[in-house]
């Protein structure tokens, strides 16, 4: 029996309010998730990818930004036509998510058990002292040492790492069937991050939950992702599962962004950059949006490159691209991303309870 | 806490100390005090008046400034004069002839409740006010409370008060509140209600004048700030968590908020104190505001210098509460 | 979806150099039309007061006078002037200066600009000073007691050309013609006050009061301000920690409770005021700017300025003065606001300007006890202008400080 997606993303289009004029931000993205598997979209800053999980939650700020259309399949449910309160009880309850700087994240005049509680309260009718055990036990859960202590203490008492520890168990505390994790350890040091990474795939397993994992980080992307969308400019050009994203890379932005992972086997070589500058949300070209960029697109090729945009298609059961260059992507049709597939690597057993 | 509180007491003393020497430097400056032989031109003051205050000044001097027809030391009369305010001698006032402490106790209390109730209905316009328009920034309710609050910070004390009475105390025209004082001439009659009523309706329009000018500066300030914190990372997750905006706000915003909101209070005294002198002297209402003014009028130096650091220490002291409310509330402050 | 892109920014080459921060922020503040009306309002009312003497006068520009020689033409107006007229003309010609050449430095390339403006700024105001102070010492003001008005009746005199205002701020109606306290006529605009004289005249007299002492007390305070301000957030250290007390210890004392210490012991010219609001004036702007300076030493620019080698003190004067003086310019706007509201109280209260100089204050105090006997119609004017002027000064400060606000919300 196929298993059906978790969460689908149809068509999301989202404009900005600039100065003068609207600012597409997302434009026409697809793909969807299945359940317990790792999704990441990976792309540049800009790109796109935060407004995009942003708006699963409906979590843009409006104004200035604005979801022009699309749907966000939920459950059988339309998030995007979903009335508010109803949407309160999908935010946090089954979709979780945690963000980029757990810094500022965190509540600076409230306690963690505070804030850990309120999670707690909005989504569980619960006694409240079986309402503390829980927020102490999500605190173990995410490896921190004493929970009971912690739950007393204010976020600036504990360090950068913990205070991500802290949004993972804040966010799985009401046990959701999605984690959106937008740029989880960017802004960690570099041995924190691994050690968060280990901590999600550990508990998405443990929780049976899907992530949405949003990075620039391809090295994250092959540790941890079931299957990858690559963004470029507000649109996805390559969508497959991570296996066939690393060994068979279709669009030249991927490849690009491929060879610019620096490697050791390559010791002696400077490393890749790809040409260029992303073009400015205000003026993209007409055609891909890629092609000032793009070392594919030469000669007779170029007129449609600069005249269509390459809308994504599947080339095969496992991938799905966006450019004229591709093998076979002239007959290709256009069809939902999305890849019920699982690495059955078991999870790495890591060091819990790490003392960042 | 407390050894905060009493390390913030004590770090007040070298504040208060400078202060002490400022006042009493800049009131040596005054033109004749320290000269020999020299007069007192009081600029304002009718013939017999200026001839009483001349006197009385000559006086003082003599007494103050020498001794045996030799001049005191600066560094002596100094510390005499510190000794004399720590025993609550705060001099005698030239305008009266009373001690200057016994002038102050009666007039204080008048002044501060009318400034704790602008105070509080400055706070309760304003916070709201900003809320408000913080919710609804860039709407109608948004810039029409910014505009009138800034009009209304415009609007001169003096034209005010005196228009307010003009036409709404004035029996020409409307006769609906009393226009001085702050009690009827014959309160011994009065129930405690009635005696309530009479006081609220003589300070409605003091309390008016002394409060609409302060909506425009904390409403900006509150504004400011929760529109800060609506845009926080931490907002956004709780957002995220499923709260709903009214919770996000109450809660999570205003908390956060509540700091600057806190520090504007003890930075409105000053200027609330200062505005009395104004609404004090419009409304013929016998507080510190109006001492002060006719201290000045009469160059009443023994007053003067006693006001500015009696008002000096009220403001210190709502600096430190403030400081110790902020202390309570912002768990990012250590209090060692 | 393509329609949302449809607009893309079209950038079109310019010829004309680029325009500076400060033309920037400034467009950018007068872009609302309540804030052109405004900014358009204290500008009138600068001039006004730059040139009421020669605007409202009760002695004639010029006038034939019969003499024992026969018809004379006479110029009293100007015979009249004063000193304080004479310095306020060249006030005018130096702020009038520098707005034009402000305007014509527009063509010349960014590098030079801004020395270009600061030099002829300086020579402006230099060539002023210096003017100022040979006429403050060589000018002797000549009182010129004749009524004219008296004297054409009398047919000594003719073809007399007055004033737009033929009515000078101290000349009174004659009692026999009890003039006082009278409603708005064709012969008196305002009306006239509690002794017979011109409300009109006196309000444009005393807007050169208001705006005087506004703009000189606000020159002070905020170059003692900027000294204070400059030297705490440079040095550091005990210059901080001292200043700051003293800022502390400043501000501690009710500001007004300050000026009337100040006011009880050293007077009350329109000069001392001055230097009484300016001397009590100036710590909100040294605290802005020290903040305004440890704020931008953190700054990458200036760590970047170090750590090429060169000097602070070249770094302080090149880069962090015109950066951390901006808001404090801005804020300015409000200290205007601020100092002529406090004139005007000081003269309500009958400790500000001496009569017979007019002052918006004292002729709102003049316009009767208002639980009694109260002459609305002459508290109308000086209140309206004095509420108009303090508006004005405070939402063309909001305007600015929106304008150079690079985060402006809303």
């Amino acid at each position: 029996m196929p298993e059906t997606p978790l969460l689908s993303v149809q068509n999301l289009q989202i404009s900005f309010r600039g100065e003068d004029a609207l600012v597409p931000a997302v434009d026409g993205v697809s793909f969807s998730i299945y359940p317990r598997q790792t999704l990441a979209i990976v792309g540049e800053s800009g790109c796109g990818k935060s407004v995009t999980a942003m708006s699963i939650l409906r979590l843009i700020p409006t104004p200035p930004g604005k979801i022009i259309a699309g749907e966000i399949i939920f459950n059988g449910q339309d998030l995007l036509k979903l009335p508010e309160k109803a949407m309160r009880r999908v935010r946090g309850g089954q979709i979780a998510m945690i963000f980029q700087e757990p810094m500022t994240s965190l509540n600076p005049v409230m306690t963690i058990g505070d804030q850990i509680l309120e999670a707690i309260f909005l989504h569980q009718r619960l006694p409240a002292r079986q309402a503390v055990k829980l927020a102490a036990e999500s605190l173990r859960q995410v490896g921190i040492a004493d929970p009971e202590r912690r739950l007393g203490e204010y976020p600036h008492q504990i360090s950068g790492g913990m205070k991500q520890r802290v949004m993972i168990a804040m966010a799985l505390a009401c046990h959701p069937q999605i984690l959106i994790a937008d740029e989880p350890t960017t802004a960690l040091d570099v041995t924190i991050q691994a050690q968060i990474l280990e901590l999600l795939s550990t508990l998405k397993t443990k929780n049976n939950m899907s992530v949405l994992l949003i990075t620039h980080d391809l090295g994250v992307v092959a540790e941890n992702a079931d299957v990858v969308a690559i963004m470029y400019a507000g649109r996805i050009v390559e969508f497959a599962d991570v296996y066939e994203l690393y060994a068979n890379p279709l669009h030249p932005y991927t490849r690009g962004l491929l060879a610019c992972v620096p490697r050791l086997s390559q010791t002696n070589q400077r490393l890749t950059t790809i040409p260029g500058m992303v073009p400015n949300a205000r003026n993209w070209p007409t055609g891909c949006r890629f092609e000032p960029r793009c070392t594919d697109c030469k000669d007779e090729a170029r007129t449609q490159c600069l005249s269509h945009l390459p809308i994504l298609r599947q080339i095969n059961e496992r991938h799905w691209v966006a450019t004229f260059s591709a093998p076979g992507y002239a007959d290709a049709k256009f069809t939902l991303p999305g890849l019920p597939v699982r690495r059955n690597k078991t999870p790495a057993t890591g060091r819990m309870g790490a003392t960042d | 806490m407390l050894s905060y509180i009493i390390r913030r007491i004590l770090l007040m003393f070298p504040t208060l100390i400078g202060m002490t020497f400022i006042i009493f430097a800049v009131i040596r400056m005054a033109p004749g005090l320290t000269t020999a032989g020299g007069s007192f031109a009081p600029g304002m003051l009718g013939a017999h008046q200026a001839q009483l205050a001349q006197q009385h000044f000559m006086e003082r001097r003599l007494h103050l400034v020498t001794r045996n027809g030799k001049p005191i030391p600066l560094v002596v009369q100094y510390v005499q004069w510190i000794n004399r305010i720590i025993h609550g001698d705060l001099g005698t006032s030239i305008k009266f002839s009373e001690p200057v402490t016994k002038l102050v106790l009666q007039r204080l209390p008048v002044t501060l409740v009318i400034n704790v109730i602008s105070l509080i209905i400055i706070y309760l316009v304003a916070v709201p006010g900003g809320v408000l328009a913080a919710i609804y920034r860039g709407r109608f309710v948004d810039r029409a409370f910014g505009i009138s609050s800034l009009v209304l910070y415009s609007l001169p004390v003096i034209w005010v008060g005196s228009m307010a009475i003009g036409f709404l105390a004035n029996p020409a025209y409307l006769n609906w509140f009393p226009s001085a004082g702050l009690h009827a001439t014959n309160t011994s009659h009065m129930s405690y209600f009635q005696y309530v009523f009479d006081y609220a309706w003589h300070i409605t329009l003091p309390v008016i004048c002394l409060s609409y000018g302060g909506f425009a500066y904390l409403a900006k300030q509150v504004r400011g700030s929760y529109l800060e914190n609506m845009f926080m990372d931490f907002t956004r997750t709780a957002k995220a968590k499923g709260l709903p905006p009214s919770a996000v706000l109450l809660r999570h915003v205003t908390q956060n908020s509540m700091l600057p909101m806190i520090t504007i209070v003890g930075m409105t005294v000053p200027g609330l104190l200062g505005g009395s002198v104004i609404v004090e002297k419009i409304f013929s209402i016998q507080g510190m505001g109006r001492l002060m003014y006719q201290a000045t009028y009469a160059r009443d130096l023994p007053v003067i210098q006693s006001m500015a650091l009696v008002s000096a220490a009220i403001t210190l002291a709502s600096y430190l509460l403030v400081d110790i409310a902020y202390h309570a509330i912002d768990p990012r402050v250590n209090y060692d | 979806m393509t329609e949302l892109s449809a607009h893309p920014a079209i950038e079109t080459p310019s010829t004309a150099p680029p325009a500076s921060y400060w033309t920037l922020a400034i467009r950018k503040m007068l872009r609302p039309w309540l804030v052109k009306i405004f900014a358009a309002y204290i500008a009138a009312v600068l001039l006004i007061s730059l040139t009421v003497p020669l605007l409202a006068s009760g002695k004639p520009y010029a006038i034939d006078i019969h003499t024992g020689n026969g018809w004379v033409t006479r110029y009293p107006l100007f015979a009249d002037l004063t000193t304080r007229d004479y310095l306020t003309f060249i006030a005018g010609a130096v702020i009038i200066g520098i707005v034009v050449a402000w305007r014509l430095t527009r063509v010349v390339e960014m590098m030079r600009r801004r020395s270009l403006r600061l030099g002829i700024a300086g020579v402006l105001i230099g060539a002023g000073i210096l003017g100022g102070s040979a006429l403050a010492i060589l000018h002797h003001n000549r009182f010129d007691g004749t009524d004219y008005r008296a004297l054409i009746k009398s047919g000594m005199a003719k073809n007399a050309i007055f004033a737009p205002i033929p009515w000078g701020y101290a000349e009174m109606e004659p009692l026999s013609k009890n003039a006082i306290n009278e409603l708005p006529s064709w012969h008196h605009w305002l009306g006239t006050d509690r002794s017979g004289r011109d409300v009109l005249a006196r309000m444009l007299w005393a807007s050169r009061v208001a705006m005087g002492i506004g703009f000189v007390s606000q020159a002070i305070a905020l170059s003692l301000g900027i000294i204070v301000g400059a030297m705490m957030g440079y040095f550091g250290g005990i210059f901080d920690l001292l200043g700051m007390r003293l800022v502390e210890m400043v501000e501690a004392i009710p500001t007004f409770f300050l000026i009337l210490t100040f006011i009880a012991i050293f007077g009350r010219s329109i000069l001392m005021i001055m230097v009484i609001l300016g001397v009590t004036g100036w710590t909100g702007y040294a605290r802005f700017l020290r903040a305004e300076f440890l704020r931008i030493r953190q700054l990458d620019y200036i760590v970047a300025a170090r750590a090429t080698g060169m000097p602070l003190w070249r770094i302080m004067f090149r880069h962090m003065l015109p950066n951390g003086l901006t808001p404090v310019l801005v804020s300015a706007s409000f200290g205007l606001a601020g100092a002529v509201t406090i004139e005007s109280s000081l003269s309500y209260l009958g400790i500000g300007v001496r009569p017979p100089t007019p002052s918006w204050g004292g002729m709102l105090n003049a316009a009767g006890n208002p639980a009694t006997v109260f002459h609305w119609f002459e508290a109308l004017p000086p209140g309206l202008a004095l509420f108009l002027i303090v508006l004005a000064f405070n939402i063309v400060g909001e305007a600015l400080r929106d304008a150079i606000d690079p985060k402006s919300l809303s």
